[in-house]
């Protein structure tokens, strides 16, 4: 006790005159078995119950790695691959005729895959919502679509002759392909018109197809075709019959 | 009587409070040490308020139960000393509250028992030294204390309590501790003036 007043100083002072005369009395202390059966329930306690680790934290950092882990792979593994090159709407088209009975043969083993993939029970399947099984689906037609050239390429053979000659129009097929994705983006656009049935791409054929409307007395639609020839090839030398039907100015 | 390991081990300078935290850490030697420095003490405060021996044994025992049980949530917040008491405290209330105040005068009780309270030892020669004569008066008027005097003395002196440590283990002011030790020391004092004068 430390005294800040006179008051404690004095209290201080009688405290260790009673403490002194206090001391000199017995000191009583607990009998030896008391301690022991104190003691001895100290280390018990000690023994038995030491500290707790603290597990939950580790524990739930553990589970929440676990957690983003997964969830990482399944949205990777869900996500549908991109094409790496944009074909054309030509080469699309295209590929969307029936392809030649060759290739519908050598495609088969391809739809047996696919019709396998949708038959086997898919543990992703089962567990994913309605709708994704539909967004993986697209993606593999992406992929299909993206990459025809694999789907179709023909498995390279031992030459035999009936099987060279089968392997020809593949071959026909294939080279097409190629050739209209190396076009250059007018020619593209020009088969394209050519493939809806739109005008003519030769001037030759197009002042054709002018004469077959004239012909049929359809003298407006010629005109106008004329006109779009007009826009399309400006330097040439149009018949005397059908500068007839241009303005003045166009002739 | 004190183990002479546990004698040994009281010269530890290794502080009260690390020695619980240690103990709550698992290391049963720690409260060894622990147990060694506040057992007279703790047994005393014990001992002259509750007046029986074999009443102080059971309480004393349960205020040690009560520290083992309580290692896991030990935090440093006081002197362990105080920590210790406040417990000692309580575990005396619960005692008296057990039994009535007719029971620690019962006739049943072994008379013999009661000596170290309800006065000087009988058997204690007279011609024993004046100081240890002036002790025995000195339990004697203890024991005429007020229980609420009684209990700051003991603090004081048994625990080495200061007046905060006191108020906050006995639950009241700084003023009212400070108060009832200077009564208390007072009495005391007078006790062992008019024990001499009898004399």
């Amino acid at each position: 006790m430390k005294p800040t007043s006179p008051e404690e100083h004095e209290l201080e002072k009688l405290s260790s005159e009673v403490s002194e005369r206090y001391r000199a009395g017995p000191q009583d202390e607990p009998p030896a078995g008391l301690d022991a059966a104190v003691l001895a329930a100290a280390r018990r306690e000690a023994g038995q119950s030491r500290p707790r680790r603290n597990w939950q934290v580790p524990a739930s950092i553990a589970a929440m790695l676990v957690i983003g882990v997964s969830l990482v792979l399944m949205v990777r593994e869900n996500e549908p691959p991109r094409p790496s090159v944009e074909r054309p709407a030509a080469d699309e088209a295209k590929l969307a005729k029936p392809a030649p009975p060759q290739l519908a043969m050598k495609a088969k083993p391809k739809a047996d895959v696919d019709s396998h993939r949708e038959a086997r029970p898919s543990r992703e399947r089962s567990t994913r919502p309605d709708r994704e099984p539909l967004a993986l689906e697209g993606g593999v037609a992406a992929q299909d679509n993206a990459a025809p050239a694999v789907v179709a390429q023909p498995v390279p053979e031992p030459a035999a002759p009936g099987v060279a000659a089968r392997a020809k129009p593949v071959e026909q097929e294939q080279a097409r392909i190629a050739e209209s994705s190396d076009l250059s983006t007018s020619k593209k656009a020009e088969a394209f018109r050519k493939q809806d049935g739109a005008a003519p791409v030769q001037p030759e054929d197009w002042i054709r197809s002018i004469d077959d409307l004239l012909r049929d007395g359809r003298q407006a639609d010629a005109r106008e075709k004329l006109l779009g020839f007009r826009r399309q090839f400006p330097h040439y030398p149009l018949p005397q019959r059908l500068q007839a039907l241009l303005p003045p100015d166009q002739r | 009587m004190l183990p002479a390991r546990l004698a040994l081990v009281t010269a530890d300078t290794v502080s009260d409070e690390q020695l619980m935290l240690r103990y709550r850490d698992g290391d049963a030697a720690a409260f060894e040490k622990l147990y060694a420095r506040h057992r007279g003490g703790i047994f005393r405060y014990v001992l002259r308020q509750v007046g029986l021996r074999s009443a102080a044994e059971e309480v004393f025992q349960e205020i040690w139960m009560n520290i083992i049980s309580s290692r896991a949530r030990y935090r440093v917040e006081a002197r362990f000393a105080t920590f210790l008491y406040h417990v000692a405290h309580n575990c005396v209330i619960d005692h008296f509250r057990r039994k009535t105040p007719l029971h620690l005068i019962s006739l049943d009780d072994d008379p013999g028992e009661a000596v170290q309270v309800a006065g000087p030892d009988r058997d204690q020669p007279e011609r024993a030294v004046a100081l240890r004569q002036s002790a025995a008066k000195l339990l004697n008027a203890l024991a005429l204390l007020p229980p609420e005097q009684r209990e700051v003395f003991l603090l004081h002196e048994e625990g080495g309590l200061t007046l905060e440590e006191i108020a906050i283990v006995t639950g009241s002011g700084r003023e009212t501790a400070k108060s009832r030790l200077r009564y208390a020391l007072a009495k005391l004092r007078e006790g062992i003036e008019h024990e001499a004068d009898v004399a």
